[in-house]
């Protein structure tokens, strides 16, 4: 599996959860970038075009589901791969990610390193 | 017995007397007969002026004494008309005839009905609760109706000004020689005030158990990279260390899950979506979850299930909740060596149900806290020396989540040898609105 090359913007404001998502990644291979603030994600993604965003809901300045919201309005960004990776486990949030075209729904506390990197490999490798 | 001792003896009282004396002179010569016994009339007039004194005396003070029960009773009924009114709760009594029913002022206040009327019936206050309390508040009912003894039973109304207001019934019911249902009698109180600090406390649980995710999950991966050998090969005595923080957080993690699932039961705030699941591969892959923690103690997990079962339109998670809580309370309480099985079947008293046992050769429930084994926070005593850790919400859960979706569940326990729980699940998906 080839992951050179590929990029995955991480926006996640708690530092050591960033850390050990981010080192994960590096260590398989991806390119990693990082931001704090749904504000900045919104950014770095529509700077660079990362080819997946891992990014949490519960975020300072905008929450992820308006960083979404917002980057479904860009030409580039109506079609981003999106994974969304956080503790709100609301049903409702599940559905409205759903519909903003999130590639997953997980919840922190219920996944391991192993399971989030293999849904990564699946977005960004559908073919193996 | 003389005249003259007669004088003597009437003499003692001397005003009366000489009255007596005098008006019995007048008819003197009526009763000239020496042998008419003046002396006996004259006493037997004098008891009986005697007694009526005293019967009038007694008369005067019974009524004073009545008078002042009276204001006494008087006041008292003020004064728990009072108590009624500041404690929010009312007094009510339905007997078997209709005449004897009661309604204290403050009950008819807290239904929002005018004081003085007929009390209703019960069928009639039925017909006030709210409609999402209405089956479980009758079934309660109809239980109150047909067997003696303590009850309580909540539910909501329809206040003034469209506010939902919270009660509690608690009492009695008597039966009578007959056998049937006497009167129902007891208290009503508003427990709306408690209900909403309640609430604010399970959101704070909630809330709580939320940030506590955060912290956990970061623990959890990053102990996990240093496990993965991604940050360098780790010694015998580090990696045993890194495991032991590994897996202590997932257990503060899987506490924390349970509280949260509490607080989202009792805010109601669980919100389910039904899907088609294959009850079997469902219960394998919860069998899967478990067999790590099972094989650590070398406990034998067994399956079996009826072939051919229906597929299930249920809510994922809390199917899941259910499996995950009545296996992992199996294997914790389960010694070393010992087995835990589960089986699946199709319902065989209600059609369209599934029967899921799921039995262990555990430390078992004692008899005296078997009744108790299903309340939150409840731990038995042998349960907390076993594993001493532990919150007391897994049962709970598991009988809420149960009803949620008009299941039952039944266990058989015997101390020192084990406990089996009987689950019956509908196989459509059906949801009751109590929370």
């Amino acid at each position: 599996m080839n992951k050179k090359g590929h990029t995955v913007l991480v926006v996640e404001d708690e530092a050591p959860t960033a850390l050990a998502i981010g080192d994960k990644l590096v260590h398989e291979g991806y390119n990693v970038l990082k931001a704090g603030t749904g504000a900045e994600g919104l950014k770095i993604a529509l700077d660079t075009h990362p080819d997946l965003i891992l990014s949490d809901l519960k975020l300072p300045e905008m929450d992820g589901m308006e960083m979404i919201r917002r980057l479904r309005t860009d030409s580039w960004g109506k079609n981003a791969n999106v994974i969304i990776l956080t503790n709100v486990s609301d049903v409702s949030k599940i559905e409205e990610a759903m519909v903003h075209g999130a590639f997953y729904y997980m919840i922190k506390g219920d996944s391991s390193m192993n399971d989030i990197i293999e849904k990564v490999h699946q977005q960004l490798s559908p073919q193996s | 017995m003389s005249r003259d001792k007669a004088c003597y003896n009437i003499g003692t009282m001397p005003d009366i007397g000489s009255w007596v004396q005098s008006v019995l002179n007048s008819y003197a010569g009526e009763f000239s007969s020496p042998l008419f016994p003046f002396h006996v009339l004259s006493a037997l007039i004098i008891f009986s002026i005697i007694v009526s004194v005293i019967w009038y005396i007694a008369r005067v003070t019974e009524r004073r004494n009545v008078s002042n029960m009276l204001s006494r009773l008087q006041n008292m009924t003020l004064k728990l008309k009072d108590a009624e009114h500041i404690g929010h709760f009312g007094s009510f009594v339905w007997d078997q005839d209709p005449k004897k029913d009661f309604w204290s002022e403050e009950m008819f206040n807290l239904f929002d009905m005018v004081p003085g009327q007929h009390p209703p019936t019960l069928d009639k206050v039925m017909g006030m609760v709210l409609q999402e309390d209405r089956e479980r508040a009758s079934a309660a009912l109809l239980r109150m109706q047909e067997v003696p003894g303590p009850f309580s039973l909540s539910f909501r109304i329809l206040g003034g000004g469209n506010v939902i207001r919270y009660l509690r019934l608690e009492g009695k019911t008597t039966f009578g020689r007959d056998k049937k249902m006497q009167t129902i009698e007891g208290v009503a109180k508003d427990i709306s005030h408690e209900v909403e600090i309640d609430r604010a406390k399970t959101e704070f649980v909630s809330l709580a158990s939320h940030q506590l995710k955060t912290p956990l999950t970061a623990i959890s991966w990053l102990t996990e990279a240093l496990l993965s050998g991604d940050k360098g090969a780790l010694n015998e005595e580090q990696r045993k260390y890194v495991e032991n923080i590994h897996a202590t957080d997932r257990s503060m993690m899987g506490m924390v899950n349970d509280l949260l699932n509490v607080s989202r039961i009792e805010l109601g705030t669980l919100q389910l979506r039904p899907e088609e699941i294959d009850i079997v591969a469902f219960a394998q892959s919860s069998i899967d979850e478990q067999k790590q923690a099972a094989d650590a103690k070398y406990i034998a997990l067994k399956y079996e299930y009826e072939p051919n079962l229906p597929h299930m339109s249920v809510d994922r998670n809390l199917i899941r909740m259910v499996f995950q809580n009545l296996l992992s309370n199996a294997i914790k309480y389960t010694p070393a060596g010992g087995n835990v099985s589960v089986t699946i079947a199709r319902g065989s008293g209600v059609q369209n149900t599934v029967f899921v046992t799921v039995s262990d050769t555990g430390i078992g429930i004692p008899k005296d806290e078997q009744d108790k084994v299903f309340e939150k926070l409840h731990r038995a005593k042998n349960a907390q020396a076993s594993v001493p850790d532990g919150t007391g919400l897994g049962l709970y859960v598991v009988k809420t989540v149960v009803e949620r979706v008009k299941g039952t569940i039944t266990f058989e326990s015997v101390e020192g040898k084990g406990t089996t729980f009987h689950v019956t699940l509908p196989v459509a998906w059906q949801e009751s609105m109590a929370k």
